[in-house]
C-alpha cells in the first residue's frame, strides 16, 4: 500500500523533469504568435484563421490579389470565360509541390472536384456553391463549370487552394501539408508550435526567412508580452489599448464590420423612420475613438470596403445627428415602445462594450432598449431564426471573397440566410447582379443597392474595424487588406 | 480487497458511461454544432447538406446507438472541427497538463505544508497571520491576473523564463505557479486547521506526557493523522486541474494542455470530442480517487477494504 | 521521612480567552510522598486534571499559564526547567494516563510503535530490546497473546484493554510517579475493578506514588493514603483517608460524605450532587468559594477568604469555622430548629 503511494510520487516528480529539448532562434528565422491552433492543416476543410495562417505560406491558388486587392495569376497563367458558364485557366509551367508531384491541370482539376465534394463536407462551400466541376483540357488547362452565370468565379479561385492529388488521398494529409509555396511545413505539435522552413526550390524564388515558427497563444496580452519579451517577432490581433506598448505596430483596415441588423419584415421596425433614427443616433466617430483607440473608421453605410468588388465611394454614413433622431422618432409616433436588443459577448472584439454603448446612445435620443446578451448557441438561434426575428441584433461580418455579393444575398436579400430585411427591388438587384458576368453592368447594382440600404436603413452601420499587427524591431513587414500574413514577404533588418 | 477492487471498477464503469450519457443528452439539447462550424454566409442547402453529412440528422436514438457502439471499442469518432480522431486529440495533449497539475500540485505542496504547519504551531502569532494571510492571497487571486503579471514581471521586465510555450523547465515554471496559488491557498488553510486540531486532541497530550519533543510529537504522530484531510483536497485540487480547470492557465501561457482543447469542444459543440475528452477525464478521476483511496488505506488502519 | 517525592507550593493557574480569565488552579498546595498514593476528589471542573497538567507541565498554552507557584519533585522546582530537561521528566520520573483510554492512544500508530518510543527515547533501547520489553509490559499489565499483539491498533482493542496499555506505557520507564486522571471513568464497573487491582499491584511491584484523580468516593476508600479535596479550583481539605472519612472538616467534604449512605463499606457510590452550582471561575467570589451553597456561611465567610489550615495533625481545612464533624453536626440541627 504504502509501496504505491511513493510510486504515485515518483510518477508526478518524474513527469516534473520530463523535458524536450529547448528551441533557439536562429540567423534568419522568426516566430509568430498567432491566437489558436489551426483545427486541421487541410487547406480545403476548415473556414478557420489559424489554419489559413500557416496554409497561406505553403499553398497557393489560380489567382492572387496584390497589395491593392486586384486579382493578379499566380500558379494560373491566365483566364478567359469562355460561355457563360465555362471558364478556362491556363497554369504555368514547371511548377510542382515539394513531394515531388507535378501541379498541372490534373491537381487543379482534383483540387476543385475534393473542395465541392458533398462527401468531403468542406466549411468552405459556401465561397464555392457556384461550382459544378473542373475537367482536365490538357496538361496546363483547366475548365470549370458553373451552375449558372458566375461573374466572381475569379474571386473564388484566390479561395480555392491548390493540393497535390496523390498525398492528398493519403492517410494523414491534414497533419502533412504539402504545396507549392514558398516554405514548407516541417512538424506541427498540436496546441504547441508549427514548424515552416523556406521552400528552396519555390517557382517564384525562395523567401528570405528560412524558417519560421508558429505558435498558438490565446490571451493577447501574453501575446504581446512574448512580442515584448523577444520571443516572437511577429503577433497579429493585438488589441488597441496595447498598441504603445509594442515595439513596432502595423495597422490596416480589415475586413471586420460590426453591425446592427434591423429587423423591417415585422415589428416595431418596419417604419423606416425609426429605423433611420437609429442611424442617426449612434455616434460613430466616438465610438471608432473611444471603444476602438482610433484603430476603426466609419463605415460608409454599407458593410464592405475599397477592397470589395461592389464597395459605392459616394455612400456617406448617416451623421451623428440627435436631434434629427428624435425628430424622427416623433415623426414615426414613437413612444417608448421597448425594442429588444440582442447581443453575445466574448466572440468580436469589443462586442459587448459596443453593444452597451449602442444601446446609451440610442436611450440618449428617448429609444426604450430592451438588452439581452445570450450565449453563443442561444444567440446563433436568433441570429438565424426564419420567423420571430428579433428587433436588433449585432453581429460582425467579414467579406473574405472580396465580392459584394457574399454580404449581401446573405444579409439583404429577402432571402439571405442570415438576413432580417425584406425589400424587393434590393434582392432583385442582388439576384441579377449575381448572374451579371459584365462587371461594369454588376458594379452599377452594387452601387444602387448600397444606396437603397443606406436610405432604406437596412442596417444600423458603425464602423470598419482595423487589423493591428505587432513587429519586432528587426523585422519588415506591410500588412495586407485581406488579412493573410505572408512569410516571403517579410525580411529581417 | 481483490473484492474491494472488483467493486471499485464496476462503479467506475458505471460512472464513465453514466456521464457519458449525460453529455450525449444534454450536448444534444444544447444547441446546433453544424450552424456553428459554417461561416454564417453559409446557404440552407449547405447547412442541411453538412448536418446530414455528420449524422445529425438521424434520430437521437440511432446516433446513441452508433455512439455508444463505436465509443465502446474507444472509438469516439473524429472530432467535427479538426479533421482527426477524437481520443488521440485528448491523449496527445495529457502529458501537458499532467506536467503542469502534477507540478503545480508539487509546488503547492511542498510550499503550503511548512506553511499550514508554521501557522498551526503558533496559532494567533505574526507568523500565523502572515501565513495565513499567504494562503487568503493565494486562492483569492485569479490566475488570469497572477498569470499576467508574473509574466511582466519575469519575461518582459527581467529576462527570466519565457512567456508562453512548451518545452523545457523554463516554459513550466511560471504557468505552474500560477496554477499552485489556488491549491497552495487551500492546502495550507486545511494543513493549518487539521494540524491543530490534531494537536488538540487527547493522544497528542498524552503523547508529550510521556517526553516526546514537538518536533517528534508533530511529525510522528499529529502530522499521520492530519494527512487525510489534507490528501483528500490534494486529490480534489489535481483532479480538478486534471478535469480542465488549467484552461485559463493554458490560455495565458499557451500551454498544449487539454483544458483548452475541452473549452473549445464545449463551445464549438463538438460532440465527438467532448465525449473522448469526458471520458478520458472520467478515467482519471477514477483512477486517482483510487488512488488517494489506497494513500488513506496506507495512512489510516481504520480504513479496510 | 525527609523531603517528599513531590511538593506543590503555592500554584496558580490560569486560562486567557480574550478578556476573559479562568483562574483554573488557585493557590494549591500539597506533597505526595514517596511511595503514597493520594488521592485527589471533587467536582467536575475545580481544577484536579489542570493541577496536574501543570504538574507535566503540559497546561494548553497559549490560552493556559501557570502564573504562580512551585512544583518540587526530587529537590528540583520543575517549573524552572527548560524544555529539554522537562521532557525527560516527562514519561520517565512522572508519567501520566488520562481518563479516555479510547482517545489517547494515537489511531494510526501499531500499540507496538507507542510503547517502543519511551523505551528508546529515555531508556536508550535499541528496536529489539525495546520490542522485548514491550511484549514484556503487555504481559505485565495482562493483555493476553502479547506478542501478536505488537501490531495491532489502538482500534483493534476494547475500552479496558487501551488503558491497560496506556498503563503499559506509563510503567515502561519505571516512573517515581504515576499520575492517573480519572483513569476508570470511561469503563463499566467489572473493567473498573481489575483495573483498580492491577495498579494496586503494580504500584507495589514498581514501588512508586501514585496520584489517582477520581470522582467516586468508593475507591478512593480503599486504594489511597491520603485525600486531596478540591472545589472551585482551590484545595479545601485534605487529610489522611480514614480520618477524612471519620472526621471531615470542611462544610463540602461534610457534604459529600453525608451523601455517600455507607461509608464503611467497600459498596461503590458516586459522588451525590450538593445543591447549587460552583462559582465562575472568572468572576471568583471574594469571600470563601464555598459560600454561596454552604449551610454554615455567616458574614466573614462572604467577606474573606479562608486560608488552609492544619486543623489537627497533618489534617488541613480551609474554612473560617474550625470545627470537628459532631460541631458541625450539632450546629445544622440548631439551625434548623431555628
Ligand atoms: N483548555 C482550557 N481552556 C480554558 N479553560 C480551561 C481549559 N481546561 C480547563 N479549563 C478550566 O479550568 C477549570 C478546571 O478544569 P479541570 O482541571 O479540567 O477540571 P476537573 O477537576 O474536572 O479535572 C475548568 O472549570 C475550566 O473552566
Ligand atoms: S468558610 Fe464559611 S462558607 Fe466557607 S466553608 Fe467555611 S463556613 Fe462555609
Ligand atoms: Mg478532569
Amino acid at each position: 500500500m504504502r509501496k504505491l503511494a511513493i510510486l504515485f510520487c515518483v510518477i508526478l516528480a518524474g513527469a516534473l523533469l520530463l523535458s524536450v529539448s529547448p528551441l533557439m532562434a536562429q540567423d534568419s528565422s522568426i516566430t509568430v504568435a498567432i491566437g489558436g491552433d489551426p483545427t486541421t492543416l487541410d487547406p480545403q476543410a476548415a473556414d478557420d484563421g489559424n489554419e489559413r495562417a500557416v496554409n497561406d505560406n505553403i499553398y497557393e491558388t489560380l489567382l492572387t490579389r496584390d497589395a491593392s486587392m486586384a486579382l493578379q495569376p499566380l500558379l494560373a497563367e491566365g483566364y478567359e470565360q469562355i460561355d457563360a458558364t465555362t471558364w478556362q485557366f491556363t497554369l504555368k509551367s514547371g511548377i510542382s509541390f515539394t513531394n515531388g508531384e507535378p501541379m498541372n491541370a490534373e491537381a487543379v482539376a482534383f483540387s476543385i472536384n475534393r473542395n465541392i465534394n458533398p462527401e468531403f463536407n468542406s466549411e468552405q462551400l459556401s465561397f464555392f456553391e457556384t461550382i459544378t466541376g473542373a475537367s482536365v483540357v490538357d496538361d496546363l488547362t483547366v475548365s470549370i463549370t458553373t451552375n449558372g452565370p458566375d461573374p466572381i468565379l475569379p474571386a473564388r479561385m484566390y479561395w480555392l487552394k491548390i493540393v497535390p492529388p496523390v498525398a492528398a488521398q493519403a492517410d494523414g494529409f491534414a497533419e502533412n501539408p504539402v504545396g507549392t509555396g514558398p516554405y514548407k511545413f516541417v512538424s506541427w505539435s498540436r496546441g504547441q508550435q508549427i514548424e515552416l522552413e523556406a521552400n528552396a526550390e519555390y517557382w517564384g524564388g525562395a523567401p528570405s526567412i528560412s524558417r519560421v515558427v508558429i505558435r498558438p497563444i490565446p490571451e493577447e496580452s501574453t501575446r504581446l508580452a512574448a512580442l515584448q519579451a523577444g520571443e516572437v517577432d511577429f503577433v497579429r490581433d493585438l488589441i488597441p489599448e496595447q498598441i504603445d506598448q509594442a515595439p513596432v505596430v502595423k495597422h490596416i483596415p480589415g475586413l471586420e464590420f460590426p453591425i446592427v441588423r434591423l429587423n423591417n419584415k415585422d415589428g416595431i421596425l418596419t417604419d423606416v423612420r425609426i429605423r433611420q433614427a437609429i442611424n442617426y443616433a449612434v455616434d460613430k466617430e466616438a465610438i471608432a475613438e473611444a471603444l476602438y483607440g482610433g484603430y476603426a473608421v466609419v463605415a460608409q453605410a454599407q458593410v464592405i470596403n475599397s477592397s470589395h468588388f461592389g464597395f459605392n465611394p459616394d455612400v456617406q454614413a448617416y451623421p451623428y445627428a440627435p436631434d434629427m433622431a428624435r425628430q424622427l422618432l416623433a415623426e414615426a409616433g414613437y413612444s417608448g415602445e421597448p425594442i429588444q436588443f440582442i447581443g453575445e459577448a466574448g466572440r468580436w472584439l469589443k462586442d459587448r462594450e459596443l453593444i452597451e454603448v449602442v444601446a446609451a446612445m440610442l436611450t440618449d435620443v428617448g429609444i426604450t432598449v430592451d438588452v439581452q446578451i445570450l450565449e453563443w448557441s442561444n444567440y446563433l438561434d436568433l441570429l438565424f431564426a426564419a420567423e420571430n426575428q428579433p428587433s436588433m441584433i449585432f453581429v460582425a461580418n467579414d467579406n473574405t471573397l472580396f465580392d459584394a455579393d457574399r454580404t449581401f444575398s446573405g444579409y439583404y436579400s429577402c432571402e439571405g440566410r442570415v438576413s432580417s430585411y425584406c425589400n424587393d427591388e434590393v434582392t432583385q438587384l442582388i439576384n441579377t447582379a449575381r448572374t451579371e458576368t459584365d462587371s461594369a453592368a454588376r458594379l452599377e447594382m452594387y452601387h444602387r443597392v448600397v444606396e437603397l440600404t443606406r436610405e432604406d436603413a437596412a442596417f444600423l452601420f458603425l464602423v470598419n474595424l482595423e487589423n493591428i499587427y505587432g513587429l519586432s524591431e528587426r523585422l519588415e513587414w506591410e500588412p495586407r487588406q485581406d488579412g493573410k500574413i505572408l512569410f516571403a514577404q517579410m525580411t529581417l533588418k | 480487497m481483490s473484492a474491494y477492487l472488483a467493486r471499485r471498477l464496476f462503479y467506475s464503469i458505471a460512472v464513465v458511461i453514466g456521464v457519458s450519457v449525460a453529455v450525449f443528452l444534454i450536448t444534444h439539447q444544447l444547441g446546433d454544432p453544424v450552424r456553428m462550424m459554417l461561416p454564417l454566409e453559409a446557404s440552407e442547402e449547405q447547412y442541411q447538406a453538412a448536418r446530414q453529412q455528420l449524422g445529425f440528422n438521424d434520430p437521437v436514438l440511432v446516433q446513441f446507438a452508433r455512439f455508444s457502439v463505436d465509443a465502446v471499442r474507444g472509438d469516439f469518432g473524429d472530432s467535427l472541427w479538426m479533421d482527426a480522431p477524437a481520443l488521440p486529440l485528448v491523449l496527445e495533449r495529457l502529458p501537458a497538463t499532467f506536467l503542469l497539475a502534477g507540478t503545480a500540485i508539487i509546488i503547492a505542496l511542498v510550499l503550503a505544508v511548512p506553511l499550514g504547519i508554521i501557522a498551526a504551531l503558533k496559532p494567533r502569532s505574526l507568523l500565523d497571520h502572515v501565513a495565513s494571510l499567504t494562503a487568503l492571497l493565494g486562492l483569492s487571486i485569479a490566475d488570469f491576473w497572477l498569470g499576467l503579471m508574473l509574466i511582466f514581471i519575469f519575461p518582459v521586465s527581467l529576462g527570466l523564463f519565457y512567456t508562453s510555450g512548451y518545452g523545457t523547465w523554463e516554459h513550466l515554471v511560471l504557468p505552474a505557479v500560477t496554477l499552485a496559488a489556488r491549491p497552495l491557498g487551500r492546502i495550507s488553510q486545511i494543513v493549518r486547521s487539521s494540524v491543530l486540531d490534531e494537536l488538540d486532541k487527547n493522544y497528542v497530550t498524552a503523547a508529550r506526557a510521556r517526553g516526546l519533543s514537538e518536533q517528534a510529537t508533530l511529525l510522528g504522530h499529529a502530522l499521520r493523522n492530519a494527512a487525510i484531510p489534507i490528501v483528500t483536497l490534494t486529490g480534489f485540487e489535481l483532479t480538478r486541474l486534471l478535469a480542465g480547470f488549467t484552461v485559463v492557465v493554458e490560455a495565458v501561457f499557451g500551454w498544449p494542455g487539454v483544458g483548452l482543447l475541452a473549452v473549445d469542444a464545449i463551445e464549438r459543440q463538438d460532440l465527438p470530442l467532448l465525449q473522448a475528452d469526458v471520458f478520458v477525464v472520467a478515467m482519471i478521476v477514477v483512477v486517482i480517487n483510487l488512488l488517494i483511496d489506497l494513500l488513506y488505506g496506507a495512512l489510516d488502519p481504520r480504513i479496510r477494504y | 521521612m525527609g523531603e517528599p517525592l513531590l511538593r506543590v507550593e503555592g500554584l496558580r493557574t490560569i486560562f486567557q480567552t480574550g478578556k476573559q480569565v479562568v483562574t483554573a488552579v488557585s493557590g494549591v498546595s500539597y506533597s505526595v510522598d514517596a511511595g503514597e498514593t493520594v488521592g485527589i476528589v471533587g467536582e467536575s471542573g475545580s481544577g484536579k486534571s489542570v493541577s496536574m497538567l501543570a504538574v507535566m507541565r503540559l497546561v494548553p498554552s497559549p490560552a493556559g499559564r501557570i502564573t504562580e507557584g512551585k512544583i518540587w519533585f526530587r529537590g528540583r522546582n520543575l517549573l524552572e526547567l527548560d524544555s529539554a530537561e522537562m521532557r525527560a521528566v516527562r514519561g520517565k520520573d512522572i508519567a501520566m494516563i488520562f481518563q479516555d483510554p479510547m482517545t489517547s492512544l494515537n489511531p494510526v500508530l501499531s500499540i507496538g510503535r507507542h510503547l517502543v518510543e519511551p523505551l528508546k527515547l529515555h531508556l536508550g533501547l535499541t528496536p529489539s530490546q525495546a520490542k522485548t520489553r514491550a511484549v514484556e509490559l503487555l504481559q505485565m499489565v495482562g493483555i493476553p497473546d502479547a506478542a501478536n499483539r505488537l501490531n495491532d491498533y489502538p482500534h483493534q482493542f476494547s475500552g479496558g484493554m487501551r488503558q491497560r496499555v496506556m498503563i503499559a506505557l506509563g510503567l515502561s520507564c519505571n516512573p517515581k510517579l504515576l499520575i492517573a486522571d480519572e483513569p476508570t471513568t470511561a469503563l463499566d464497573v467489572t473493567i473498573q475493578a481489575q483495573i483498580i487491582d492491577l495498579v494496586k499491584r503494580l504500584r507495589r511491584e514498581f514501588g512508586m506514588s501514585v496520584i489517582w484523580i477520581t470522582h467516586d468516593l468508593g475507591i478512593v476508600a480503599g486504594l489511597v493514603d491520603r485525600v486531596i479535596v478540591m472545589y472551585a479550583s482551590h484545595v479545601v481539605e485534605t487529610a489522611g483517608v480514614d480520618d477524612l472519612y471519620e472526621n471531615p472538616r470542611h462544610p463540602y467534604t461534610l457534604g459529600l460524605l453525608s451523601a455517600i449512605p455507607r461509608l464503611d463499606t467497600a459498596e461503590r457510590t458516586r459522588l451525590m450532587p450538593i445543591p447549587g452550582k460552583p462559582p465562575d471561575l472568572s468572576n471568583p467570589p471574594k469571600g470563601c468559594p464555598f459560600a454561596p451553597r454552604c449551610g454554615f456561611s455567616t458574614a466573614d465567610c462572604l467577606s474573606e477568604k479562608p486560608t488552609l489550615r492544619e486543623v489537627a495533625p497533618g489534617h488541613f481545612s480551609m474554612c473560617h469555622l474550625e470545627l470537628s464533624k459532631q460541631a458541625f453536626i450539632n450546629l445544622r440541627e440548631v439551625r434548623v430548629n431555628a
